[in-house]
């Protein structure tokens, strides 16, 4: 009963959104300037061929799927083009189509970073994700939530940190932080004399991204925390990970 | 994992932060330098280069709810919600998160109660990577053609039940039928892998998961 109620929460939801996104006033039209343009059904290579439009021809552009475009012609019907063939229209003035992707710039211009990793946390399986804003061309704010699931004890740790890029402007570009968070380590229940940690600590981290392509970048980092379990204590834990980052800028 | 001296960390700290904020020092003096005084003016207009606007639905949002079958724990309604971004014609990324609940009730009967209640949560995430193994087309009636995809999914996660988490493998494979552009219905079949020794002998346990989806384009 309640996942139904989801389901119905979410139709309302979407049919509210989905309605006023077709805005009829900006309309994107393109002029066939090959010797024709190919409608296929789909956006997929493999979805037939039904329609040719002719050189000269217009087209008004709805919408794109990754590579694919959805245009409608002056008779009213629709189909869709692939990148490669929407490429070689003009607009109405005449000057080729630039169809605008995600670029370098984009990637340098950055404001809001999310990314997944995986890795080692002191040999354990550990996962993560994290939110980041860029405040300035060299410092980001980051939120990291962690997991780490061990064969004696799992551990959960979040954290605030500042990530500081000395070359923002290189593909391959290093990076360091400093953080501060919480620690909590639960040792599995089928060993008896374990004892739960939950502490907080400080972290430090070495790293790297590589800007790779479109909303892609592919971070590296070794990080080193420093869990203060108590005033007599101190455990230090390497953590090793890997992980994708999709930007918005 | 041992302890530490404490006594040069501050030094350490301090240095660290320096290094932090060094990069700033730099980036003051930037702009100033950029802004330089033009020597020639342009007798022609620049050209006015727009860049269409054209709505770009690469993302995908939805939820879903289905049947998760828990090994030894008993099969359960499950639900979630899933966040796909398509990177081209043919793979996506996608992460999830599902809610559900494991029963020890089946081992309980047998007199081996395990759990503190009979009923349990259970919550996982996951990321995976989808491959469109098989796009198509269904068709319904003389005039109504939708197009579909049958693919295939593959990722890592984690699935927590009594404040224990296990590092989980899944794989599965899907149907995807768009009725209009921004509005597709999946049904997906999975199974989520992890070890565990929650019944004494260390074992994969296999997880099956068969779940109804609606998502929305955007």
């Amino acid at each position: 009963m309640h996942s139904l109620k989801w389901v119905v929460a979410f139709l309302l939801a979407g049919s509210i959104v989905a309605t006023p996104a077709r805005g009829a006033d900006d309309v994107v039209r393109a002029q066939v300037v090959e010797p024709y343009l190919e409608l296929h059904t789909g956006p997929g290579r493999g979805y037939p061929v039904t329609q040719v439009i002719e050189r000269g021809e217009q087209v008004e552009i709805l919408l794109r799927k990754t590579d694919w475009f959805k245009v409608r012609t002056s008779q009213g019907r629709e189909g869709w083009v692939s990148r490669k063939q929407m490429e070689a229209t003009v607009t109405e003035a005449g000057v080729p189509i630039r169809l605008r992707d995600v670029l370098m710039e984009d990637y340098r211009s950055r404001r809001v970073e999310v990314s997944f990793s995986g890795g080692l946390l002191e040999g354990d399986a550990f996962m993560m994700v994290r939110a980041g804003y860029r405040f300035h061309e060299n410092l980001t704010g980051e939120f990291t939530l962690g997991q780490a699931s061990g064969d004696f004890s799992s551990s959960l740790l979040y954290y605030a940190s500042v990530l500081s890029d000395p070359f923002p402007e290189w593909r391959l570009s290093p990076f360091f932080s400093l953080g501060l968070g919480r620690f909590r380590n639960t040792p599995k229940a089928t060993l008896v004399s374990a004892t739960e940690t939950d502490s907080n600590m400080a972290n430090v981290a070495l790293g790297a991204r590589y800007y790779l392509t479109r909303r892609f970048v592919v971070r590296g980092d070794y990080r080193r925390h420093v869990v203060f379990v108590d005033q007599s204590r101190i455990n230090e834990y390497n953590e090793a990970s890997l992980g994708i980052s999709l930007f918005f800028y | 994992m041992q302890p530490h001296k404490p006594t040069y960390r501050p030094v350490t700290c301090a240095g660290l932060l320096l290094a932090l904020l060094l990069p700033m020092a730099g980036f003051a003096q930037g702009p100033e330098r950029a802004e330089t005084e033009q020597v020639i003016q342009p007798e022609i207009d620049r050209r006015q280069v727009r860049i269409p606007r054209i709505d770009t639905e690469d993302f995908e949002i939805g939820v879903y709810t289905g049947i998760l079958s828990v090994q030894d724990f008993g099969a359960r309604s499950v639900y979630g919600a899933r966040l796909v971004y398509h990177v081209a014609e043919d793979f996506f990324v996608e992460g999830m998160y599902g809610k559900s609940t494991v029963s020890d009730q089946a081992l309980c009967n047998l007199g081996l109660c395990l759990f503190p209640s009979r009923e349990e949560d259970l919550t996982y995430y996951g990321l995976s990577v989808g491959y469109n193994f098989l796009p198509g087309e269904i068709f319904i009636g003389r005039g109504n053609a939708m197009t579909s995809a049958v693919y295939l999914l593959g990722g890592v996660g984690n699935t927590s039940f009594l404040d224990e988490g296990y590092f989980t493998i899944n794989v599965g494979m899907g149907i995807r039928v768009l009725p209009v552009d921004w509005l597709a219905l999946h049904l997906t079949m999975r199974n989520h892998m992890f070890e565990s020794d929650i019944l004494g002998k260390n074992d994969i346990k296999h997880n099956f998961e068969m779940t109804l989806g609606l998502s929305m384009y955007f």
